[in-house]
């Protein structure tokens, strides 16, 4: 078929006089789904022009019937389901009736053949979803016998019950799981109180095949949709009934079985309440011992998980599921029996054997079990059992709570576990940045983080409970370390990593003795590996276990002292990693010691900073740029220790002495001929220069300011040159020369001027001598350099440089906003107001220096010409109306902070609502009911609530109406204007439904949650047709619900004297 | 702890090298690093063993001019492993180059006592403070790598090969040297030559390689100035007899600021890794060791250990009382943590009393003390390489050289 012919006969298609040819379609959708090219997307335009065509639906019943292809009736299907979805209430009834009928019809002749329905499966799993669909609308009202209905039907035909228990199982799921912002709450309450009511019969038809089936599928079936029900239906359904025992004799040991009728335990046991004590003790009993049978007690699980099918597989999952979840709720109900304690703490050996399988997702599982018990029994005694050293022959077991005691030998085992698998604590990544430099990142990767730091706290708890097992089983394992054992890369890292997790934990007497013996070993353990990667491996480690103990280096200066001298040594080592392992461990160190090396220590005359400042050009010699940089950060922090200023400056001085004589060397030779400024080395050096300033700076903070001083304005002059120079580049060759390596050199030179200087800023502490003597060259040299350069030149850091210099100097900036404004303001916009996308940087770091000056420095909005601050405000509302979620956040909270600031300037306040309040709440409707917002919902309803009882109340005493129209108090005003633009909005909605949607947002606008649950039922609603039919609505409890909360809001008003003016007040309250 | 901070300042390393230089002093050290053998008896292997050396250096400068490792076979270039096996107890080894730009260099060791043939045989080189580099020019292009082998600097220079606008024979040909780059001045001093116009000097001795230095630079003094084609000067390092007056003179009229003294025996070749045959010391390490004085300037650059020498000795000799006792304490404990013994060494387990010091004069406690002897027998010492290629030789150890002093090596219980 051609593609002239094609479109000919797509017409012939949507020509709804007539009759549909079958075979067409079939053809067309045979071309959507083996076609390429053109012909496949003819073939989906006409497919989906047919199915928006709203009378589409009404062919659904003659393709299902002739189609011979599977793929035209699932498309047909959908064309079914979207009308249901959409315009159900302005169907005619008949043909609700009629589409009913047929699917109804359909399901149980495709059902009721045990063969068909195999063969069948997905389609009739498509045919259930869309009667669900249906029922949302028909059942209970226009369908109340549709439960008695269903279960008679089951009676009649195996097959026919199956996938009747399947339906069954989906209604549950979209009226209990999925209902959430896919009907509206007081529909979703009331089809959860029908089906409660009617469970009974449905609990009849599970308990019914469950005695007497002995159809595999079918129990299958009807276990599944027992499971969905489990978490709703009342709890008398589950232990005042033979269910627990059914389940447990009959199916739990069955293989086809076991691993659904676990989960329904595990649902069970997840059950929290009081009343059943007895029944919780039975099922865990009955379990167990099944259990045991199938899976004997010294079965290797660790072995069997590896070798053990998929479904083998998921037992061992669902098994750490639901031993985790009872003995999470009802172990304090075993420990109580102690003729239970042998099932328990068999019970416990599972969940040990399951913490060595391999599989993370498992381990997390029983992690967090470990978690909550290690937790539970130390805040129960928080003691350790050991004898301390001063109480020693007394028998101690006496002091261990007796339900510690309990636990002894299973906590010895999961001390093993912690230590023998603890994760790894943070990952470091080589990445290349846009400047083209090689950095290093601590990779964010959250889920392994969080594994080790739920490890780490376990394994801590669990050295407080018994420090010396912990010991041990750690010096165990260090021997066999040393001994050959269990070496290997892997073992010995994550032994470390377990060293290093539990510092703190131990007594600091205890904690000497263990390091002393841990490092002697590992030292023992570098002499004896052989080959440089062997050895550089113990050596990370046991600069990683150091490293974690600063109350130890803290309390050992000479041992200190040589660990650093030791960290000089590596750094002149060639071996990979040895380098970047000997910088990080110094930077760790230097962090947590620093007081000591600025502290002459005894036995000695000078502090070890002085002597690290006589080396440090050899010291630095063999690292890399990057290395070096760290290197400057660490001896900036132990210089920041010195807290005598004089000093202090003299160190700084003597610190930066290298990178400024290079510096000044640079800007000698720049005065005499700037062209130096041009050339790839000079610009990489400073490059790196500045690199190592923005470090110390870091590490400094404000004392900083003797050095920042020394070079600020060469280094602004620089900044300048180095623009001008990106600029002509850009204007010369296009923009495509900032891809050149000078280039983003230069790039690098400017960017790392304004990190320097924002770095600063937001560590200074004096902001009126910033203020004063830094901002001034800084706003001349970078500001209009911005204004003047091309788009691409532009760096998105001067924008976030000004918004953090707005955030740390606060009020005293405000007089430079102006300039600020006529700098970065409409250059800016210009570049960002064209579309949601170009210049992403620019368009967050433009936002977020609105949202500062907003927050602090309101007051030069008053001060501002009316049009620009018109400016300022269609700003905000263009960033609010973004997808790019953080910008939308920062636009959305930029408007709630300006709307707060501006009621607090009463004049301004009556003017910026008369001309902008009914734009905003325009706006913000725009976005509240446009479904790519959703996310920022809160703060959408935060926001209207806020504007809602700014009007309530009457803070806004202008008139709102314009003077043209018909004077109107505010309240009904806006309301007429909501009314007017929602109806305009959405057509297909009824005027009593946007009515009570309108009477709500005053009624809630306290209670930011239910407001937020108005605006999300009303979204529900616009996706639907609203047909004359209003009952589905249920506007009336709604409308009870809005005017008791209207009701509760006024008690509480009154409650606190003065909140209500003496008008609003009722009569017989006045005497 | 303090058994502890000494272990940890003494026998931990990734690179066994001896009197590494990135370590502090070992007479000025607080804590000792156990040596095995002496300086001056590892000096007098290497050069024995150098004699027997040979290698294809012609191929090893096309490497490195081309930055080609594709066609190297593994055999002939060390693997990082055995470059870790060097100069150890029983057996002297020569390093081979690493592979890339890595370990390039001679690097020195400290000088921990003056050598008997001081005067006679070794070169002073005054260093300036800068970043060692080795420097290749070779197809137009002249480029800097650091001690790692990361390529940090590439410029053009009159170096023959050194830049694109050279014609004729020039342009074919490479350089290698070994240079302390002054970053702040932007000059490349250079301390040795590897190879000059294609011509490899590696198996030469440092007389002849000094000289051949010496009039090279000669011979094109442009590469001195900086110019465009040029931008870092090279300025060729001058070498003096060792005699006091004459490091005495240097020292006093150096234009630079002085970063240390390299001493070069005059017979070494040019090898990789620091080596007993390079020698280093700070300037204010003169007068205590060389017994040469320096200007006060230099001397305050002293750290402050150093001051605190004569406090230092009486600590050594404290801690030598201690583990005598220890040693007694414990009897005969043979050391733990040694994998492969032989039967040999068990018998040298006790310690024995060094006989006589070597260098009269000066002190001793530098040997006294830190030589200790445990000679490795590991089965996979005597490795063949290539035919043309063997430079793994081992070599054994007359027992009454050996000094021992075991507490150090062993683990305490």
């Amino acid at each position: 078929m051609t593609s002239v012919n094609l479109s000919e006969e797509a017409a012939k298609l949507l020509d709804f006089s007539q009759k549909l040819d079958i075979t067409l379609l079939d053809n067309i959708v045979t071309m959507m789904y083996t076609g390429n090219g053109p012909q496949q997307r003819m073939a989906q335009e006409v497919l989906t022009t047919l199915k928006e065509h709203p009378d589409s639906w009404t062919r659904v019943d003659t393709i299902l019937e002739y189609s011979v292809n599977q793929q035209t009736k699932y498309y047909a299907l959908q064309i079914l389901e979207n009308v249901i979805k959409t315009r159900w209430k302005v169907l005619p009834r008949a043909q609700c009736e009629g589409i009913k009928k047929y699917i109804v019809g359909l399901i149980i002749k495709t059902s009721s053949d045990a063969a068909l329905l195999e063969k069948e499966k997905v389609y009739v799993g498509k045919l259930n979803m869309i009667l669900v669909q249906i029922l949302k609308y028909e059942w209970p009202r226009n369908w109340p016998s549709f439960i008695s209905d269903i279960v008679g039907a089951s009676k009649t035909n195996e097959s026919l019950c199956q996938n009747n228990l399947a339906i069954l199982k989906l209604l549950s799921e979209e009226v209990f799981d999925f209902s959430s912002g896919q009907m509206t709450q007081a529909k979703a309450k009331h089809l959860k109180d029908s089906m409660c009511s009617e469970f009974s019969s449905i609990f009849q038809l599970c308990q019914f095949v469950m005695d007497n089936s002995q159809n595999a599928p079918l129990v299958g079936s009807t276990l599944e949709t027992l499971l969905r029900f489990l978490n709703w239906i009342p709890l008398g359904y589950i232990f005042e009934t033979k269910l627990i025992t059914t389940l447990i004799y009959k199916f739990l040991n069955v293989p086809l079985f076991r691993n659904i009728t676990l989960k329904c335990l595990t649902e069970i046991a997840a059950v929290c309440v009081q009343q059943y004590d007895e029944q919780f003790v039975h099922l865990f009993n009955l379990t167990m011992t099944q259990l045991k049978q199938m899976l004997p007690l010294e079965t290797n699980l660790k072995e069997a998980y590896q070798k053990g099918t998929d479904d083998e597989q998921k037992f061992i999952q669902n098994l750490s599921l639901f031993l985790c979840t009872y003995l999470k709720e009802h172990g304090q109900l075993i420990e109580r029996k102690q003729d239970l304690h042998t099932v328990l703490l068999e019970a416990l050996h599972y969940l040990i054997l399951i913490s060595e399988v391999e599989e993370v997702e498992i381990f997390k599982i029983a992690l967090e079990y470990w978690n909550t018990l290690a937790a539970d029994l130390y805040r129960e005694s928080p003691f350790s059992s050991n004898t301390s050293p001063l109480l020693i022959g007394k028998p101690h077991h006496n002091d261990v709570p007796a339900r510690r005691q309990l636990y002894t030998q299973v906590l010895s085992r999961v001390r093993r576990v912690m230590i023998s698998r603890m994760a790894k604590p943070e990952e470091v990544l080589i990445v290349e940045n846009e400047q083209g430099e090689v950095v290093r990142e601590f990779l964010k990767d959250t889920d392994s983080i969080n594994l080790y730091k739920n490890m780490r706290e376990t394994l801590v708890y669990l050295t407080h409970l018994d420090y010396n097992d912990t010991e041990s089983i750690m010096t165990e394992k260090l021997h066999h370390q040393v001994d050959g054992t269990e070496w290997s890369w892997k073992n010995l890292n994550t032994l470390c990593w377990a060293i290093g997790s539990i510092s703190g934990a131990m007594h600091e007497d205890d904690e000497k003795r263990f390091l002393v013996t841990v490092i002697k070993d590992l030292l023992g353990l570098c002499e004896q590996k052989r080959g440089k990667d062997n050895k550089a491996i113990v050596a990370s480690n046991i600069m990683y276990v150091v490293g974690q103990y600063p109350r130890f280096l803290r309390a050992h200066w000479r041992f200190l002292k040589t660990v650093v001298n030791k960290l000089f040594e590596f750094m002149h080592e060639t071996h990979d990693g040895v380098q970047d392992m000997a910088c990080d461990t110094f930077i760790k160190i230097a962090q947590k010691c620093r007081r000591h090396f600025v502290q002459v220590q005894v036995g000695e005359v000078m502090p070890f900073i002085e002597e690290i400042l006589n080396g440090i050009n050899t010291i630095i010699c063999d690292l890399q740029p990057q290395q070096v940089h760290t290197f400057y950060e660490a001896v900036g922090m132990m210089i920041s220790a010195q807290n005598d200023q004089v000093a202090q400056e003299h160190l700084i001085e003597r610190y930066l002495l290298l990178p400024n004589q290079v510096w000044d060397g640079i800007i000698n030779q720049a005065t005499q001929n700037v062209e130096v400024l041009k050339d790839p080395d000079a610009v990489k050096q400073l490059g790196n220069i500045l690199k190592t300033n923005v470090r110390a700076c870091k590490a400094l903070g404000h004392p900083y300011v003797v050095q920042l001083g020394r070079i600020y304005l060469d280094m602004l002059n620089v900044y300048k040159v180095m623009s001008e120079n990106i600029s002509s580049a850009i204007a010369t060759n296009g923009e495509t020369v900032t891809k050149q390596p000078l280039i983003r050199s230069m790039r690098t030179v400017k960017k790392e001027t304004l990190k320097l200087i924002s770095g600063w800023v937001s560590r200074s502490t004096d902001p009126q001598m910033v203020a004063e003597n830094f901002i001034p060259p800084l706003l001349d040299a970078v500001l209009l350099d911005y204004q003047r350069n091309v788009s691409a030149a532009r760096e998105p850091e001067v924008l976030s440089t000004m918004a953090t210099i707005v955030n740390r100097l606060e009020g005293n900036i405000t007089k430079d906003i102006p300039q600020i404004f006529d700098a970065v303001f409409e250059c800016t916009l210009e570049m960002i107001n064209k579309d949601f996308e170009d210049f992403p940087e620019h368009r967050t770091n433009f936002f977020l220096l609105l949202q500062s000056v907003t927050a602090h420095c309101f007051q030069a909005y008053l001060n501002i010409p009316p049009e620009q601050f018109k400016l300022v405000l269609d700003s905000v509302i263009w960033a609010f109306k973004h997808t790019m979620r953080n910008v939308a956040d920062t636009g959305l909270d930029i408007l709630y902070t300006l709307l707060q600031n501006v009621a607090n300037h009463e004049e301004a306040a009556q003017s910026f609502y008369q001309t902008y309040f009914t734009d905003i709440l325009q706006h913000v409707f725009s976005v509240v009911t446009d479904s790519s917002h959703t996310a920022g919902l809160t703060i959408q309803a935060t926001i209207l609530a806020y504007m809602f009882s700014l009007l309530e109340n009457g803070k806004i005493t202008v008139t709102l109406a314009p003077t043209s129209g018909p004077s109107m108090q505010n309240v009904p005003y806006i309301q007429q204007f909501l009314m007017n633009l929602l109806k305009a909005a959405f057509p297909h909605l009824n005027e009593p439904q946007i009515k009570i949607f309108i009477e709500g947002l005053f009624s809630f606008d306290q209670d930011i949650a239910a407001f937020k649950e108005h605006l999300r039922d009303f979204l529900v609603q616009i996706r639907e047709f609203a047909g004359e039919d209003n009952q589905d609505l249920f506007l009336e409890e709604r409308e009870q619900a809005i005017k008791q909360a209207q009701e509760e809001k006024r008690k509480i008003q009154m409650s606190v004297p003065g909140i209500l003016g003496p008008h609003e007040i009722q009569e017989d309250m006045q005497d | 702890m303090d058994e502890l901070t000494e272990k940890l300042a003494g026998s931990f390393n990734v690179t066994l090298e001896q009197n590494s230089t990135a370590a502090q002093h070992p007479r000025f050290a607080q804590y000792k690093c156990k040596t095995k053998v002496d300086q001056e008896t590892r000096r007098k292997r290497i050069l024995e063993e150098q004699k027997k050396q040979r290698f294809d250096f012609l191929k090893h400068v096309r490497n490195l001019a081309e930055d080609s490792w594709e066609n190297t076979d593994a055999e002939s270039v060390a693997s990082e492993d055995s470059m870790d096996v060097s100069i150890s107890g029983d057996k002297v080894q020569i390093r081979r180059p690493g592979k890339y730009y890595r370990n390039q260099i001679m690097y020195s060791e400290w000088l921990v006592e003056k050598p008997v043939d001081f005067e006679q045989e070794w070169l002073a080189v005054i260093c300036a403070w800068g970043k060692r580099n080795l420097v290749v020019a070779s197809r137009g292009r002249t480029h800097a790598y650091a001690k790692n082998g990361s390529r940090i600097n590439s410029f053009s220079s009159h170096l023959p090969g050194g830049n694109y606008g050279q014609k004729g024979r020039s342009k074919s040909e490479n350089v290698i040297l070994d240079c302390l780059f002054d970053e702040k001045e932007g000059i490349y001093y250079v301390l040795d030559i590897m190879c000059w116009s294609n011509h490899p000097v590696y198996d030469s001795e440092t007389d002849f390689r000094f000289f051949w230095l010496a009039s090279k630079f000669q011979e094109i003094p442009q590469i001195m100035e900086k110019s465009p084609n040029n931008p870092y000067k090279f300025i060729p390092l001058p070498n003096f007899p060792c005699t006091k007056e004459a490091i005495s003179n240097a020292v006093n009229s150096a234009t630079f600021d002085i970063d240390g003294l390299l001493f070069y025996h005059k017979r070494t070749h040019y090898t990789f890794g620091s080596t007993p045959l390079v020698v280093w010391l700070k300037p204010y390490m003169l007068p205590e060791i060389l017994e040469i004085e320096v200007p006060e300037k230099l001397l305050a650059e002293r750290p402050d250990n150093y001051s605190n020498y004569a406090a230092h000795l009486e600590h050594v000799a404290e801690m030598k009382k201690k583990q005598e006792e220890e040693r007694k304490k414990k009897g005969k404990t043979p050391p733990k943590g040694r994998g492969a013994g032989g039967g040999d060494w068990k018998e040298v387990k006790e310690p024995r009393k060094k006989k006589g010091g070597k260098s009269p004069g000066g002190p001793q406690q530098g040997m006294e003390y830190c030589e200790n002897n445990q000679p490795e027998r590991e089965p996979y010492s005597k490795r063949t390489y290539g035919q043309d290629f063997k430079m793994d030789v081992s070599v054994d150890v007359d027992e009454d050289d050996i000094e021992t002093c075991d507490t150090m090596a062993a683990i305490p219980e």
